[in-house]
């Protein structure tokens, strides 16, 4: 394995675009109807939504439409939000529930086969989670992670690269926290083999 | 590759354990005794730990196009929400009867007063008096947010103090046990109006009313009749609205119709 410095480039997560206002003032004036205000939040918070909402549905178009709604229902809520905690968090829980929501709803529609895959290993669907990679192709962390099961890739994008607790997780998913450890432990050992190729 | 303590088995079985700090002191002390002295545990122990820490510093990533149009068009554009899923046909039709009842309270807002002025005049009137007759009472509350088209409420908006008084009286008005009774009312006396004018209107002037009138109460029928079987059908709604205020509208028209010369 290679090491962490050459495995994924290390990065400043919140990088983002200049911005005119200050994020605290542009909260309150968002929340007050200022279009402006809140187009600046959005350009602040964009990347960060961006990723998450892609690492989740590994899918860069569908989540370029989630990321919409995220910002879309943030303008509906902002009313809700208290600054019991900073806006990024808020917006951060609100990008995993609507994710998840969209996650539920598009499995409706869809064909079992992603909720059925939890048993499968790295690879093991070509074309819905990735391809199969020849032996000795090198990895990098997020395409390592464009194949890793639904279930695993989740859990491992929402604790190890987002920092939420596996109770938080838990709840998020409607699973216990004994099966999100189990899930984050496989997906960290399914990364590792595809990042050890 | 085995440690006196932990195997080698062990060691893989509690990783999970052990990464989460979920593992007593001497069971941690045992796996990193272990880890020391065994290369491909050592090594995997390396790796994760490595993987955790790349994980948490990857790059954000960036949509391939600006998302702002797209979130702009959708926060300014009017929209109309539908009711709750669940919603049980009676909250249906109540809703139903709420809209009705704005179109019939705007009209009686509206409309009474030029209706009195058309009854109580010698019906020598130069020319239509030009009063929309669509509801213009404030749309609030949530009994009507389901039910009306409406740009998406800004924060501030939904984060207004509750309905004032009068706001939360017209809400809680039983609706649509007077709406239609409304529109009735006021078709009625414009009736009257319109009957007493009759002498003095052109016949086929008093033709062409009648006519319309006609066509537009055969709309009203039509639409009563498909709203008893679809009661929350919005169209039908908003077609029953319209028909009702044509009516309105032509009748007041022909109220102040000039004398035939």
């Amino acid at each position: 394995m290679e090491n962490p410095g050459s495995m994924a480039a290390v990065a400043v997560f919140e990088a983002s675009p200049p911005h005119a206002g200050n994020g605290d003032s542009d909260v309150a004036r968002a929340a007050a109807g200022d279009r402006s205000a809140f187009e600046r939040l959005y350009r602040q918070h964009l990347n960060r939504v961006f990723s998450l909402c892609a690492r989740m549905v590994n899918d860069r178009a569908r989540a370029e439409e989630l990321t919409q709604d995220v910002f879309v229902r943030a303008w509906e809520k902002l009313h809700l939000f208290r600054a019991e905690s900073s806006f990024a968090t808020w917006l951060h829980r609100l990008t995993v529930n609507v994710v998840l929501n969209a996650r539920k709803s598009d499995s409706r529609q869809r064909t079992r086969f992603e909720e059925n895959d939890e048993d499968v290993g790295m690879d093991a669907l070509p074309g819905v989670v990735g391809m199969p990679l020849a032996p000795g192709d090198m990895l990098d962390l997020d395409d390592a992670l464009t194949r890793l099961p639904p279930g695993a890739r989740r859990v491992f994008v929402l604790h190890d690269v987002e920092g939420y607790k596996h109770e938080e997780i838990a709840e998020m998913l409607g699973v216990t926290s004994g099966a999100t450890k189990a899930q984050l432990h496989r997906a960290r050992l399914l990364l590792r083999e595809a990042l050890n190729r | 590759m085995t440690n006196p303590i932990v195997s080698c088995e062990l060691f893989a079985d509690r990783l999970a354990d052990y990464l989460e700090r979920d593992t007593d002191e001497s069971t941690r002390a045992g796996m990193e005794a272990h880890a020391l002295s065994c290369a491909d545990c050592g090594a995997l122990l390396a790796d994760l730990r490595a993987l955790h820490v790349s994980a948490a510093n990857l790059e954000p990533l960036v949509p391939s196009r600006d998302l702002w149009a797209g979130i702009a068009a959708r926060i300014e554009t009017p929209v109309m929400e539908l009711p709750a899923r669940g919603s049980t046909v009676a909250a249906r039709r109540n809703l139903r009867g709420v809209w009705i009842g704005l179109a019939a309270a705007g009209l009686v807002a509206i409309t009474a007063t030029v209706t009195h002025e058309l009854t109580k005049r010698t019906l020598v009137v130069a020319a239509p008096a030009r009063v929309a007759v669509q509801p213009v009472v404030p749309v609030t509350g949530p009994a009507l947010r389901d039910t009306v088209t409406s740009k998406i409420e800004t924060p501030a908006r939904r984060a207004a103090p509750a309905p004032t008084p009068e706001r939360a009286l017209a809400s809680n008005r039983p609706a649509q046990p007077t709406a239609l009774q409304t529109y009735d009312d006021e078709i009625a006396r414009l009736r009257v109006v319109v009957n007493r004018r009759r002498p003095q209107l052109d016949s086929a002037t008093v033709s062409v009313i009648e006519h319309n009138l006609k066509v537009i109460d055969d709309a009203i029928a039509q639409c009563k009749q498909a709203l008893k079987k679809d009661p929350a059908s919005r169209f039908l709604m908003e077609s029953l609205n319209d028909a009702m205020d044509n009516k309105v509208q032509l009748l007041r028209t022909a109220a102040v119709l000039p004398t035939k010369m």
